[in-house]
């Protein structure tokens, strides 16, 4: 269970340094404290290091792609309860199905709605 | 000194020049990037404010920032959408950024210049533009035609569907770039899409009839089926195609009869959407197509439809014929 009292910690990766600003700058407004990752591999290391309370994961990134991340982040036991928001501009249902089977929690489209992240991020930390 | 040795002179001291304006320039180009991304460090939390709360940004920007946040929102743009990228469209439209680029898209001599107008039009994302855009599509430049292009996607204007596939056809823009396009104004743009199988262009007809395979649903599958006796082969192959998504149990006949057609690329596709259907009742025109037909790909793709709709029967042809492609499609049908 998540501390009320403890800020949690997201871990945002994307390669576009554009959309990791976007999304680290509105869960930072929205009180949580945010770390970022500009590939997978970066992101794994920084979660293993870190154990964030929530991943936002893009699918398409150098070195270790979003699908991937998740999955690694699924068989590795100290990491396997972090839930997984998968965000990305592949959108046809065999990328949403994948992304489920890998064990990703939630899906958003590129281009996204902030407020609609910061709402499915609530919905995710408050099922934990 | 001999003519040679002056000459050689000649040449080293060119080659020196060009070598010192080639690093000159270099450094420069660097230099402006360098400068470039500090001023957008500064204005990055200026332009976050603005996207997340509508903050307006400081009164007192020079040109150059002015020019460096508008390039700046125009990326962030691009990822957001919603009350966010609300607030970038409003910002352009205050400051006149969607008028003075409406005008260079209009009176710019340049094609550059043109085409950029064109390409930060859809950045701005006000749907405004798209009346400028669709008339783009014309511009004798094809960088320009292709921002348009590029642009009208990204502002998902249904009215564009019919300009957009037109440009396609008489390949003034990419027909790869318009599909995306038309992809990301999703099923809206399926009416222009249908008031086009009516045109007398039949790469228009075409390309229509491929759009609508991949945005229509089974409402359509009864005007593809009549496009198979399209004139044109070319709509032919669409139309075959488009029922392999649009189409159902219903369509068997009229695809069983394009599995005959005497145009190969029209049986390939009709075979490949047979497939899809998934009806056994398709399967002995299909095998008979795999052993007999003579173009490789028609037999190919015959193949492989058998081993889809039923992998055990057509194991069981495969082992009887001498047909290498049942062989293959039923191994590798066993593979996934």
């Amino acid at each position: 269970m998540t501390d009320p009292d403890r800020t949690p910690t997201i871990l945002v990766a994307d390669d576009e340094e554009d959309v990791r600003e976007l999304v680290t700058y509105r869960l930072t407004r929205s009180g949580y404290d945010v770390i970022g990752a500009g590939d997978g591999q970066e992101a794994f290391e920084l979660a293993t290091e870190r154990t964030p309370d929530l991943m936002v994961l893009d699918v398409m990134m150098p070195k270790l792609d979003g699908y991937e991340l998740t999955r690694r982040v699924r068989a590795e036991s100290s990491l396997r309860s972090i839930p997984v928001i998968l965000l990305t501009a592949r959108s046809q249902e065999t990328d949403v199905d994948r992304g489920f089977e890998v064990g990703a929690d939630d899906y958003l489209k590129k281009p996204f709605n902030p407020d609609e992240l910061v709402a499915r991020v609530r919905a995710v930390l408050g099922r934990r | 000194m001999s003519v040679l040795e002056i000459a050689a002179v000649a040449l080293t001291a060119c080659s020196i020049v060009m070598l010192a304006v080639l690093v000159t320039r270099r450094w420069e180009l660097a230099r402006r990037a360098r400068h470039r991304e500090e001023v957008e460090a500064r204005l990055r939390p200026a332009a976050l404010e603005l996207l997340h709360a509508g903050t307006e940004p400081p009164a007192d920007l020079s040109v150059e920032e002015k020019e460096a946040l508008a390039d700046l929102l125009g990326r962030y743009a691009r990822a957001v959408r919603g009350p966010t990228h609300d607030h970038i469209v409003e910002y352009f439209a205050r400051e006149g950024m969607l008028d003075r680029e409406l005008a260079v898209l209009a009176q710019a001599r340049k094609g550059w210049r043109r085409a950029t107008a064109a390409f930060r039009l859809g950045d701005i994302g006000s749907v405004d533009a798209a009346p400028a855009l669709v008339r783009a599509l014309e511009d004798p430049d094809r960088s320009v035609r292709i921002a348009a292009a590029r642009s009208l996607g990204r502002l998902r204007v249904p009215d564009a569907g019919a300009a957009l596939v037109a440009a396609a056809a008489q390949r003034r823009a990419p027909a790869g770039l318009v599909r995306w396009a038309l992809l990301q104004v999703g099923p809206p743009a399926l009416p222009e899409l249908r008031a086009l199988l009516s045109s007398p262009n039949e790469r228009e007809r075409a390309a229509a009839l491929q759009l609508i395979g991949l945005l229509g649903g089974p409402s359509d599958a009864a005007e593809a089926e009549a496009r198979l006796r399209d004139s044109s082969a070319l709509v032919r192959t669409q139309a075959a195609r488009a029922l392999g998504r649009v189409g159902g149990e219903r369509n068997l006949a009229a695809l069983l009869g394009a599995l005959e057609d005497r145009i190969p690329p029209v049986r390939g596709a009709a075979a490949t959407s047979l497939g899809y259907l998934r009806d056994p009742r398709a399967l002995d025109a299909l095998t008979e197509h795999a052993e007999r037909d003579p173009f490789f790909e028609v037999a190919r793709e015959a193949a492989r439809a058998a081993a889809r709709i039923d992998l055990p029967a057509a194991t069981l042809s495969a082992s009887g014929s001498g047909s290498e492609h049942l062989r293959e499609a039923v191994d590798l049908a066993g593979i996934r």
